[in-house]
């Protein structure tokens, strides 16, 4: 079972291999979203809910690339490197994009797999790079696909920036950058993983996205509830920010809703969340 | 059976007609109201026994089951001299474990109302009964004085802990109620102090000699923080206004001189002001009456992140002994302490915190 220490040190090994380099990581997912929590809690900053849930387990990490870094592929050479280098192994059927990093006893529940994300195929128009629903290919290749998430259209918006600290595997304490996504690009994307789990028979899937999306809101601040306003109203013209919508009216904009459902549902969920101002601030924001 | 107090007459007469029970022991009356005098100043004998184990004792009675009661008991029955063959025993409405253990290092016997008992006589007798739930607990003589507005009798030892009198006292607490000299409360009475000191003392808080003055520090701050209820809320309302906190502070006072209303930080907002603690952003204030400040506040109610909290409360010792700073008025340190008490453990710690810093006040003025 992997923790979110464990976690935290396999993406410190990375960022010591990366020490060099100007690849900036934006990291998603559950492990970002642990990192936000944990953000808010050790500066205890005001958030926009008092009631904020327990780190879920996971044994991912989404790092999303800035699509820059793909155009001029030359500068991921360092990261393919350091990923050959930590021992990490690609993903059959998701080579390049996934990675994987046994841990002990060789079980799958004892590895750290590493997500390589990116921002929506639109932002490769015109550039060298290749690009389908499934993979962004640089050119040329350096041994690193990224996979493109299309309603992350406000991926590069206000990011924040976090030191990351803690020990590596040799002990060694190590600090370096990082950025989480702004609250707004994370709640787009895991509305939409949502919806895409939503009809498949093992809910346990959506109910996690139900409780990230709970975790997301709950955590933004005064000042990224304000930008949060002023992106989505420099986006309202994309269709994926009107979908989004569509998907919180559907999902989560009552307390009879499949959403507001399944998140009660989840093993993380506690009596004491605040649903009906989740759902009120949701609904405000995704109006 | 709920009663408001009972008198050692009626704990005589349960003697008398027996109905106390404790098995396997048997108690038996044998003389009562003996007459103080010279050589038999204990109030009863009776007979305890076990089988063919039979013991007399001379017995003190205390119709009061505070601390204080049970001590003055415990060290009358210490100092007493007592006839051969006669064994010492205490009788009380209630004995807890705490003074059942108490009297059995002691070496003395006692016995109360509910079920619980301590018998020792070396060599032949040695009963421990606990467990018996405290029949008179929800009609205790002694109001709760360690909160409301009779709490602010204990409140204000802990800012000066000698005074000459009851009267001293009875001052003290309605000076620094700033609820009574800015918003026309009534005045606390000499009556409700003198009862309010009657059970610190007993309490074994407060000491009585030519002076009266603070003894336990740390056991009057634990029965205030035990004791706390937060204030009876009648409106409550969070505001976004566009001023920083100190532009905030500025309106509000100048709200409370021109309106004529005591507004003071909450507990909890005035924490920075003693201990280190990340400052809130939301700034809380009571006050006693909302609508009067509203009409005059320009914000907006509804936003997610205001910075202004109202609370409408009547209750005074939330204003006791608030103190000004420049031009604002923040709790005093044990409303501030009291309130950390309620919070979560980041909250209590920083209450520990405080607590030591007003110890080791009381400590530098003794």
């Amino acid at each position: 079972m992997i923790i979110m220490p464990d976690l935290k040190t396999s993406l410190l090994d990375l960022l010591f291999e990366l020490k060099d380099t100007d690849i900036k990581l934006i990291i998603g997912g559950g492990f970002g979203i642990f990192l936000k929590i944990e953000h808010v809690k050790q500066l205890r900053i005001r958030t926009l809910l008092q009631e904020l849930p327990e780190a879920r387990s996971t044994n991912d990490i989404d790092l999303f690339l800035r699509p820059e870094l793909l155009i001029h592929s030359e500068k991921l050479k360092p990261m393919a490197n350091a990923f050959k280098k930590l021992g990490y192994r690609v993903v059959a059927g998701a080579e390049k994009y996934q990675f994987i990093k046994s841990g002990e006893g060789d079980t799958q529940t004892s590895s750290v797999k590493i997500d390589i994300l990116t921002g929506p195929q639109s932002y490769f128009h015109n550039t060298t790079v290749k690009v389908d629903k499934r993979r962004v290919r640089p050119h040329p290749s350096v041994g690193i696909h990224a996979h493109p998430v299309d309603e992350a259209v406000t991926l590069e918006e206000e990011l924040l920036q976090k030191t990351l600290a803690g020990e590596l595997t040799s002990g060694e304490k190590w600090q370096a950058e990082i950025f989480l996504p702004h609250p707004y690009t994370f709640l787009m994307m895991k509305l939409f993983a949502f919806r895409d789990r939503l009809n498949y028979a093992d809910k346990e899937f959506s109910r996690y996205h139900a409780l990230d999306i709970y975790a997301i809101l709950a955590t933004i601040t005064e000042e990224e509830w304000r930008s949060a306003f002023k992106i989505c109203k420099e986006y309202s013209d994309n269709r994926f920010i009107k979908e989004a919508g569509l998907i919180v009216s559907q999902y989560f904009s009552g307390i009879d809703r499949m959403g507001i459902i399944q998140l009660q549902e989840s093993h993380y969920y506690r009596h004491d969340f605040q649903l009906n101002e989740f759902i009120s601030a949701l609904t405000e924001l995704f109006r | 059976m709920n009663r408001k107090t009972i008198t050692e007459k009626e704990m005589s007469e349960q003697l008398r007609r027996g109905t106390i029970s404790l098995p396997p022991l048997r108690i038996r009356l044998l003389k009562n109201n003996i007459i103080p005098g010279l050589n038999q100043r204990f109030k009863a004998i009776i007979e305890l026994s076990w089988h063919q184990n039979i013991v007399r004792c001379a017995v003190e009675y205390k119709s009061l089951y505070t601390p204080k009661a049970f001590r003055d008991g415990l060290n009358f029955l210490k100092l007493l001299m007592l006839p051969r063959g006669y064994e010492p025993l205490l009788f009380m409405p209630f004995l807890s474990e705490e003074h059942l253990l108490d009297l059995e290092r002691e070496g003395i016997s006692g016995i109360d109302l509910c079920g619980n008992c301590v018998v020792i006589v070396p060599g032949m007798l040695a009963i421990f009964r606990s467990g018996g739930e405290n029949r008179f607990s929800t009609s205790a003589p002694i109001k709760n004085i360690y909160r409301k507005n009779s709490s602010m009798v204990g409140r204000v030892f802990l800012l000066k802990y000698r005074y000459d009198g009851v009267q001293e006292i009875c001052a003290e607490v309605n000076r620094r109620n700033i609820l009574i000299n800015k918003w026309n409360k009534k005045p606390m009475s000499l009556a409700t102090v003198s009862k309010s000191l009657k059970t610190l003392e007993q309490d074994l808080i407060i000491q009585r000699n030519k002076t009266i003055q603070l003894i336990q520090p740390d056991k009057l701050l634990e029965k205030l923080s035990r004791n706390y209820n937060s204030p009876t809320i009648t409106g409550q309302v969070r505001i976004k206004i566009s001023e920083g906190r100190a532009g905030i502070q500025k309106l509000l006072l100048n709200y409370s001189k021109e309106l004529n209303i005591p507004i003071v930080a909450t507990g909890l907002s005035s924490v920075d002001k003693f201990a280190v603690m990340k400052r809130e952003e939301l700034l809380s204030v009571y006050c006693p009456h909302m609508d009067t400040l509203l009409e005059r506040i320009q914000g907006s109610i509804s936003d997610r992140f205001p910075n202004l909290e109202i609370i409408e409360t009547n209750d005074e010792p939330v204003y006791f002994d608030a103190w000004q700073e420049g031009d604002f008025r923040w709790a005093s340190p044990i409303q501030v302490y009291l309130e950390l008490m309620m919070g979560d453990r980041r909250d209590r710690e920083t209450a520990e915190q405080m607590k030591s810093d007003i110890l080791k006040n009381f400590s530098a003025r003794q």
